[in-house]
Parts: structure tokens; C-alpha cells; sequence
């Protein structure tokens, strides 16, 4: 798969620093899998990769890691397995072989794109395009949700409490929604500013 | 208005697809009168004022279909539940008639 559109970058740069309130970061060479359950195949499903993983696919929103493998809630009874290039060779093949049986398998490497949001303003950034309310008391470390930034359906995760927040988006959309990273986060350029 | 997506929890209209009447079905197309029903299925809607049974897709969500049962004077949602979770329209309105 290393020949695949996955090689070249999504963004049009690495990253976007907004001094030490927001930074937001390209995350290039991340190979995502997609898996859903087949009919009446969940608990198999789910029984099977907690043997091989030691992770329990979550089944409500929400996001889960072990050993460099990541896997968050991407629908009912589907989800989005992450790994990088590096660390792993071909994560759809092993997967296939490993799930095949109990869920569809999708290599999702060149049809999404992953940007990293961090930092004390990273929620402030965020709620100007996505309505869900990202607030640390509904929203933590480990939530996940399926929805919208600006109009661009994306899922979007939450990794610490820095806090750093993913986005998946497709990745035709990563050039527009790092140009309204950039707008959005214009406010943010000095470090006194808005305090 | 916000909806609760059995799947997501509340959220925004503006992530969801209005499909209309939840209860309609096909109608089989060797039937004799097929023309006449199929005019039905396809233009024909009761335009209910206050319950409704209703199609919601969570496109900019989790992409799941969704019966809505609404009050289409208040908007007002008593229930939502997967499509594929429904059960039987019949059933369901059956159900309501009797409590
Ligand atoms: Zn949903």
C-alpha cells in the first residue's frame, strides 16, 4: 500500500503554531482501516479482537489504544483503526486476515486525512466550526463523535488532556479545512493576546 | 430543533436528512390495482397535524437512519430509534392507539 496516495501529503504544510495557545499539526503517514460487523457477527467480532488486541472495540463513541494500534467508534457497529506506516507494514491485510471472517475490511488510508489540534485555545478554535460541545465536563480523554467542522463531516477524538483533539476529515477536504485552520486560528497569534 | 440520534446523543438539525413519512411500504407491483397504489406511495401523504412517525438520516453524523416520533405542531420528539430497530409501523401504531 506504500504506493498509494497515503505517501504524498494531505495538508499543504506540517504544521500551524499560534505561539504557545494552539497548534495545530498535519498527522501524514497514518494508515486508517475501516470495520464493520457483519450480520449477527459483533460478538464474535468484538470477542476475537479483544483476544488478538487486548482492546474491547468500543460500541459507543469513543476511542481506545494499545501498543500503538488505536481504534475509535465510527457508527454503529463500525470503526476506524489507526496505526503509522512505519510501525506497521500493511494494517488492512492483517486485519483482513485477522477479521475477515466477522466484518468487512477497508483500507480508509487515502480517503481520510488526520489533523492534530492542541493546546489552551484548541477548544476555543474548535467550537467556531464544529456544534457539538466540546466542553472538558461532556468531552474527555477518550471520547470520540461523528459530526461536522464547517460543513465537512469528520470524526473527531480527543487523545489528552493538553488537550489535543483529532480530526478525521476526507481528504480531498484537508486543503480547505487547513485554510479554515488558519483563519480561525489568526486570533491566536501572540502569546498576551485575548487574555 | 435537536434530535437525539440513538447512536450519537443529541445533536444539531442541521446534521440530519429529512425523509418523511416513516410508515410508508412499497407497494407490490404485481398487485392489480399497482398503478393506482403506487400513485398513492409516491404523492400521496397525510399531512398529519401532531404525531408523526418520521425518516431521519444522520448524514453528517453517523449515518444511520432514524424514526422520529414528532409532534409536528410543537416539534416536539417523543421517541427516536434506529430504522432497522422500528419494528413493525403497524405494530408500533397499534401500540400507541392502545396506551
Ligand atoms: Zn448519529
Amino acid at each position: 500500500m506504500v504506493d498509494q496516495l497515503i505517501t504524498l501529503p494531505a495538508f499543504p504544510a506540517p504544521s500551524i503554531e499560534r505561539a504557545d495557545q494552539v497548534r495545530i499539526v498535519a498527522r501524514e503517514n497514518v494508515q486508517i482501516v475501516g470495520i464493520t460487523a457483519r450480520e449477527r457477527e459483533t460478538e464474535s467480532l468484538v470477542l476475537a479482537f479483544r483476544a488478538v488486541y487486548g482492546l474491547d472495540l468500543p460500541m459507543k463513541p469513543a476511542r481506545v489504544e494499545k501498543d500503538g494500534l488505536a481504534v475509535v467508534w465510527a457508527g454503529w457497529h463500525q470503526w476506524l483503526l489507526m496505526s503509522d506506516v512505519a510501525a506497521v507494514p500493511d494494517l488492512e491485510q492483517i486485519m483482513r486476515a485477522d477479521f475477515g471472517g466477522y466484518a468487512a475490511v477497508v483500507d480508509h488510508s487515502d480517503a481520510r486525512a488526520i489533523v492534530a489540534v492542541s493546546g489552551r485555545r484548541a477548544r476555543d478554535l474548535l467550537a467556531k466550526g464544529v456544534s457539538i460541545d466540546l466542553h472538558p465536563r461532556v468531552f474527555t480523554t477518550g471520547d470520540a463523535a461523528a459530526t461536522a467542522i464547517s460543513h465537512v463531516g469528520m470524526h473527531i477524538w480527543q487523545t489528552d488532556e493538553k488537550p489535543t483533539f483529532e480530526l478525521a476529515v476526507p481528504r480531498t477536504y484537508a486543503d480547505s479545512l487547513w485554510r479554515w485552520m488558519e483563519r480561525a486560528s489568526a486570533e491566536y497569534q501572540n502569546s498576551d493576546s485575548l487574555l | 430543533m435537536r434530535i437525539n440520534c440513538p447512536c450519537c446523543g443529541e445533536r444539531s438539525l442541521d446534521e440530519f436528512v429529512y425523509y418523511g413519512d416513516a410508515d410508508l411500504r412499497r407497494p407490490d407491483p404485481q398487485d392489480e390495482e399497482a398503478g393506482a397504489k403506487f400513485i398513492a406511495y409516491v404523492y400521496e401523504r397525510t399531512n398529519p397535524s401532531g404525531f408523526h412517525r418520521e425518516l431521519w438520516y444522520h448524514g453528517l453524523g453517523c449515518r444511520t437512519w432514524i424514526v422520529a416520533e414528532r409532534d409536528t405542531r410543537t416539534h416536539e420528539i417523543y421517541a427516536t430509534c434506529r430504522a432497522v430497530d422500528g419494528g413493525a409501523p403497524e405494530g408500533a401504531a397499534a401500540d400507541r392507539e392502545r396506551s
